[in-house]
Formats: structure tokens, sequence, C-alpha cells
């Protein structure tokens, strides 16, 4: 039964398929044909550009890059040459003056300065190198320089270069009493000043202080 | 189609030749008019273009093919709000007019295409979905199933159905 069925079920099929082929022979308009094939033309056109849009240009950008390079180079050889090691400046030690507490007395502290300040222009690099051990502690130099700062900032007036060597010249001429008058006149012009240790013992070796 | 995806404008052409009919046939049968028909072959090969590096070597073209003619359809359908199928009323299309044949038979052929037409119509709208794709592309059961996206058995129900319904409206048409 079901046999006969199945059977009548296939003949229907292959009857209503032979239909349908019979009378299935539509086909689009020809202009949408040309729409479709033309739209698949235009997209094939797109993609086959898109890929080589970017290796196109890594010739170029190679060329570039190699350019700039090479520019650099032969502008700026200095930072470019592997071989020369880099140029660093030679450190130079900050120039430590040879002085103590000791020798700087009130009376001679300008004089003192200045040698300070000279020296700091005069003196080369070199020669501050080959002389290390002549360097004094740093409390040493700190305790200078502390005298130093209270002799300017007190107001004290002491020997000027060219007085301490008229006052020597006199006595190395044996001209004492001269040499202490040449004091005495400085001390009324200047009464603020300060004398060293030994103009104090000359003016008080005069009859006249004493 | 790998071809085309290749660069093969030629191989694009060869595609577009061997299913262009029945898919034009798959939209036209289940639309109103042949305008829309056409608007909706030109949508699904112009979808086919543009999604052409989704298509897999491992899957069927006519399944790929017909799976996006298919969700054309449904979106069509639900954009015009149809919740049941009409089927075409117009008799705007063209009749097989075969050169060599005598007028006598082309008015014999282009009744029992209308006929044909008349049941094809009373078909519901799944069925007749079924039915078209198995004669336009000669697919197997189980990728018919994969494109109308039902069941091999559901599949297997709406085209029985349609070739039963199709057979006795013909046999009282005549």
């Amino acid at each position: 039964m079901s046999n006969q069925g199945d059977n009548e079920l296939a003949a229907e099929e292959a009857l209503v398929s032979s239909l349908y082929q019979q009378q299935a022979t539509e086909q689009p308009p020809v202009a949408l044909d040309f729409k479709i094939l033309e739209q698949a033309k235009q997209q094939l056109r797109l993609t086959t550009y898109k890929q080589p849009t970017r290796s196109r240009f890594i010739p170029y950008s190679v060329a570039a890059s190699i350019g700039l390079v090479g520019m650099l180079y032969l502008n700026f050889p200095q930072y470019y040459q592997l071989s020369q090691p880099p140029i660093i400046p030679d450190f130079e030690p900050v120039p430590i003056l040879e002085s103590s507490a000791s020798d700087l007395e009130l009376s001679e502290q300008p004089a003192a300065l200045q040698k300070m300040k000279r020296t700091q222009h005069s003196m080369a690099p070199q020669q501050v190198k080959e002389a290390p051990a002549a360097m004094p502690s740093a409390s040493a130099v700190t305790l200078a320089a502390k005298q130093s700062t209270q002799q300017l900032t007190s107001d004290v007036l002491t020997l000027s270069q060219s007085q301490l060597q008229q006052i020597e010249r006199l006595l190395a001429a044996n001209k004492k009493q001269q040499a202490i008058a040449f004091l005495q006149q400085l001390l009324k012009q200047q009464p603020n000043m300060v004398l060293a240790t030994k103009y104090q013992a000359l003016l008080s070796e005069d009859p006249i202080n004493k | 189609m790998i071809k085309y995806c290749h660069g093969s404008h030629q191989a694009f052409n060869l595609l577009y030749q061997r299913h262009k009919a029945a898919s034009y046939r798959y939209f036209r049968r289940q639309c109103n008019n042949h305008q829309q028909a056409e608007d909706l072959l030109q949508e699904l090969w112009s979808r086919v273009i543009k999604s052409q590096h989704n298509y897999r070597e491992t899957a069927l073209f006519t399944t790929w093919f017909y799976r996006i003619a298919h969700n054309l359809l449904v979106d069509h359908h639900k954009h015009l709000s149809l919740v049941t199928k009409t089927m075409i009323t117009e008799q705007d299309e063209a009749v097989d007019q075969r050169p060599n044949a005598s007028p006598e038979h082309n008015l014999l052929a282009q009744k029992q295409r209308q006929q044909f037409d008349n049941c094809l119509a009373k078909l519901p709208a799944v069925q007749l979905e079924a039915f078209l794709i198995k004669q336009e592309t000669g697919l197997t059961m189980a990728d018919i199933a994969q494109v109308v996206d039902a069941s091999i058995e559901a599949t297997k129900s709406r085209l029985r159905y349609a070739v039963a319904s199709l057979a006795q409206c013909l046999r009282s048409l005549s």
C-alpha cells in the first residue's frame, strides 16, 4: 500500500517537475545583466587597486629613508661616524688656592684677595693638575673664606698695596722715622684703618706714642 | 567564486550566466511584480559581489547563494508587512514565443503556463519556496533545509505537500 503511495507521489513529482521546467523560461532583462556584470567588474577593479597601493610606495619610502640618513651622515659626521669615539669635554677641576688661616692676616686681606683672583684667572688647568700636593685642606679654605667675608662686611680699612710698598721701601732704606710719620699720617686720614702687627709694633717704637 | 575572488571577471561572468535565470525566477514567483523581482535580483548579486571574501570553499556555492536570496526575500516580505504571501496576479510577463512554433502551439503553451502559475499561487509561501529551490537548483534535501533555515523533515514535508497540491490543482483545471 505504502509502495503504491510512494510510486504515485514519485509520478506526480515527475509530472509537476516536467510541467514546471517547460514553462520556466523567464530570464532577467539584458539591462540588468549589464548592470550586475559592470558592478562586479568595478568591485574587482577596486580590490585589485587596493592591494598594490601599499606596496607601490615601499620603494619610495625606502629611497627617502636612505636619502635622509645619508644627508644626516654627510652634514653631521661627528655624530654619525661610528669609528670615532664620542667627544667628551675634559674635566677641569676648579683651582683651589693655596692659603690658610694663618696667612690671611687682617692687614694683608686685600692683597690676599687680589692674589686669589689673579691666581684664579692666570692658573692653567695643567698647573692645577701638577700641584695636587700643595692643595690646602678643605677646612682651611673654608676658614679663610669666612675670615675674608668678615673683613669685607665690617667696613674696616687696611693699607693699600702702594702704601705698603712705600712703607717697606722706607724701612728698607733705614728711614724708620719717615715710615712712622707716613703711618701716622695715614691713621690720621683714615682712623678706622687697621694695621698689621708689624706696623703696630713700629708705631709703638715712636717716643711720642710711648 | 574563488577564481572571482582572485580577480577573474570571466569566472564571475560564468557564475552569473549559470545562476541568473534560476535566481530571477526564484524571486519572480515570490514577488508581486517583475520590478520587485529585478530589484531583489540586483540586490542579491550586489551582496554576492560585496561579500565575496566571506565565501568559504567548504560550502557549496548554490547553498551560500540561495541562503542570501532567502534572507533577502524574508527582509523584503517583512518590509512589505506581508503576513501571507501574495502571488503574481499581473499579466505583464513576457510570453515564451518560440520562433518555429505555430500560433496554436504558442496559445496552448501560454494557457498551460497560466494554469500552472495559478496553481503555484495557491501554495503557501514556505511550500512554494522549498518547491522553487528544488526545481531551480536541484539541491539535496539537507541543502534546501539549510537554505530555508528549517529541519530536513520539515523541508521534506513542505515539498511533499507542494507537489501534491500542484498535482491536484492541475488535474482539476484540465
